[in-house]
């Protein structure tokens, strides 16, 4: 009996949530949050046209230097999304803002035991134990 | 004859609804009738072609792009196809998932590794266009707030176009 009443309890909980959450406030507080969203990043592009125009890679870390933490944390996560292939991400370190990203590379079979990077920071050489060399897009130089 | 009837319809509203044409690879693979198939086969194409050509213009470029000629055709498809907004809605929720399907956003979040996919300069600018008209507000905010996208955009040079979609959804948004 107590079993059925509290899951009867806990379905019209549950029921009230769903409720809850299409109630027309809801709705116009989502709208607000997707609008200030937009907001932030339409600020975002037209501060930044000038550079996007002639260097669209760029928009990833220009999101990055934001001090809207929001559009911040997005850049974040994209990426990581992109660099996965190559590196080991170690969480805490890369969330923190005044540490640099601590990351491990990935895909080396063998030590790594001399490391290089060309000027504009978009290439890493890596020079192996087993006397090969390997070469990787180095995007976290930031 | 029905059959072809419906393909005529659909085809007529495609073209009232598009912004300014469509080309003809889009309309085949928008007008494919199952979802296995690719695109609307060339016979019937063909043979809808041949009927509705003479109210088409032809844009001539690589890929031929088709719009509706006159202002006259245009109305008379709109009241007589498309007579109600959720209609139009509808078409424009169409095309607008087409185009979202072809902007291949998801395609670019992680290739660095392989060789990166192709931009579709047409389906980026097209996209949130056909999303406002859809009232699909939610995948728009979701599309326009998208690094990846902003950054597919700059790259084929649509950097003030999509300065303007932003503007087009906020005034939408506050009217």
């Amino acid at each position: 009996m107590t079993v059925f009443l509290v899951t009867t309890i806990h379905r019209t909980c549950i029921n009230f949530k769903i409720k809850k959450t299409t109630t027309p406030e809801n709705k116009a507080a989502h709208r607000y949050i997707l609008v200030a969203r937009i907001e932030t990043m339409r600020r975002f592009v037209s501060s930044n046209v000038h550079v996007f125009r002639k260097h669209p890679m760029l928009v990833t870390q220009q999101a990055l230097n934001q001090p809207d933490s929001s559009l911040a944390a997005t850049a974040k996560s994209v990426l990581l999304a992109r660099s996965s292939c190559y590196f080991q991400s170690h969480g805490e370190s890369i969330a923190t803002e005044e540490a640099a990203p601590v990351m491990t590379l990935l895909q080396q079979p063998e030590p790594v035991l001399s490391i290089a990077g060309t000027d504009d920071g978009s290439l890493v050489a890596a020079g192996l134990a087993d006397v090969c060399a390997q070469t990787c897009l180095y995007l976290l130089l930031y | 004859m029905k059959k072809k009837k419906n393909l005529f319809l659909f085809h007529a509203s495609l073209l009232a609804v598009c912004r300014d044409g469509l080309y003809e690879t889009e309309l085949t693979a928008l007008m494919r009738r199952e979802d296995d198939e690719n695109t609307l086969p060339l016979a019937l194409w063909v043979s809808l072609y041949s009927q509705i050509k003479v109210f088409l213009r032809i844009v001539v470029t690589k890929d031929n792009k088709l719009q509706l000629v006159h202002a006259e055709t245009l109305q008379v498809v709109r009241q007589r196809y498309l007579p109600k907004n959720d209609d139009v809605i509808k078409v424009h929720s169409l095309l607008g998932a087409f185009f979202l399907s072809q902007s291949n956003v998801d395609a670019h979040r992680s290739t660095i590794n392989e060789v990166p996919p192709l931009v579709n300069r047409r389906a980026l600018s097209e996209v949130a266009h056909h999303l406002a008209a859809a009232c699909r507000w939610g995948d728009l905010s979701g599309l326009l707030t998208d690094l990846i996208f902003v950054e597919l955009r700059c790259k084929v040079g649509q950097v003030h176009e999509l300065l303007r979609d932003y503007d087009r959804l906020l005034g939408n948004n506050n009217s």
